[in-house]
């Protein structure tokens, strides 16, 4: 079995759920799926509140990614420039990714894995007030709480692993 | 078998309907992200140094540092000086009207469809096969 399938199956169980950009007429270049925790947060209608307002945003944010925007990836965990769209946690060899929806405060860090090139799983966030320093037991707890939801999703299937920046994102990426 | 289980809310406005919120929030994010890509797509094309960039704006390299880094405070003024400093770009304006257009023809990945009708086909099947056998 692949992993593609595993995804088809987590979807049929309402585990796993697609996230095409909100709006219906963009394309979709790059694939994302969402835990249910998550799918909940983007998907419209937000609350009338900072909270459902900062979500509407952060939908926007992942939708950047899935419409193919130029997207910035930041490979080394603790040496990236505050431009990057998406950085590699510490340690790399877990694999973990995270996309800095940094604007407006609060901001907000979505944590996942690549299944594959140019399809992104997205596991957890939080806001990144709560999250302390890059090495802090908060940042450490949110990055095995992604791991652990990978493992129940997809237990025969590490995540996707590539050489570069172009293993993971294959075009409009810009590596830092 | 659906891949997405909720339907996009984002309509059009009407009459004197109050907008909501996060709709607001939602197409605020796209215009910044869309211009941050137009001036961050002109940076990398250029290849100019951040350095380059602050000397030609006469800021510090922390001001362009931080400009770059999200379009958060960033203005009207700002997109047109980070564009022209660039390269000697401006920006073109247009309009469009992304909810009149049409739906994009696929949401999901091919392979995600061929994988999700198969595993309804095989539901059929089971289903059939349990209705054959609760016959016997």
């Amino acid at each position: 079995m692949s992993i593609r399938a595993e995804i088809g199956y987590r979807i049929g169980e309402g585990r796993l759920f697609q996230l095409p950009p909100l709006m219906a007429s963009a394309p979709v270049v790059r694939t994302m799926f969402v835990g249910e925790a998550i799918f909940e947060a983007v998907t419209p209608p937000w609350d009338r509140s900072p909270d459902g307002y900062r979500l509407s945003r952060l939908r926007a944010d992942l939708d950047a990614f899935t419409e193919g925007h130029l997207i910035s990836i930041a490979e080394h965990p603790f040496k990236k420039p505050n431009i990057a769209y998406m950085a590699r946690t510490h340690p790399p060899k877990d694999e973990v990714w995270d996309i800095r929806s940094r604007d407006p405060k609060p901001a907000i860090r979505v944590l996942g894995c690549f299944a594959e090139t140019d399809t992104f799983i997205a596991l957890v966030y939080d806001y990144r007030r709560n999250l302390g320093g890059p090495r802090s037991r908060e940042w450490r707890n949110l990055i095995e709480r992604c791991k652990a939801e990978w493992r129940k999703l997809f237990p025969s299937f590490p995540p996707h692993k590539g050489e570069d920046v172009n293993a993971y994102v294959s075009t409009n990426v810009y590596p830092l | 078998m659906p891949t997405s289980q909720r339907t996009s809310t984002l309509y059009k406005p009407k009459g004197d309907e109050q907008i909501p919120l996060g709709t607001l929030g939602y197409f605020e994010a796209r215009n910044r992200n869309r211009v941050y890509d137009l001036v961050l797509s002109e940076f990398l094309r250029s290849g100019i140094s951040q350095a380059t960039l602050a000397r030609r704006l006469g800021k510090g390299t922390d001001v362009i540092c931080r400009w770059l880094g999200a379009p958060g405070n960033w203005t009207l003024d700002t997109v047109s000086n980070l564009l022209f400093a660039i390269s000697g770009a401006e920006p073109e304006y247009g309009v469009s009207r992304p909810l009149d257009g049409p739906q994009r023809n696929f949401a999901a990945p091919e392979w995600l469809s061929v994988i999700t009708s198969d595993s309804n086909s095989t539901t059929v099947k089971m289903d059939e096969h349990k209705t054959e056998l609760e016959s016997l």
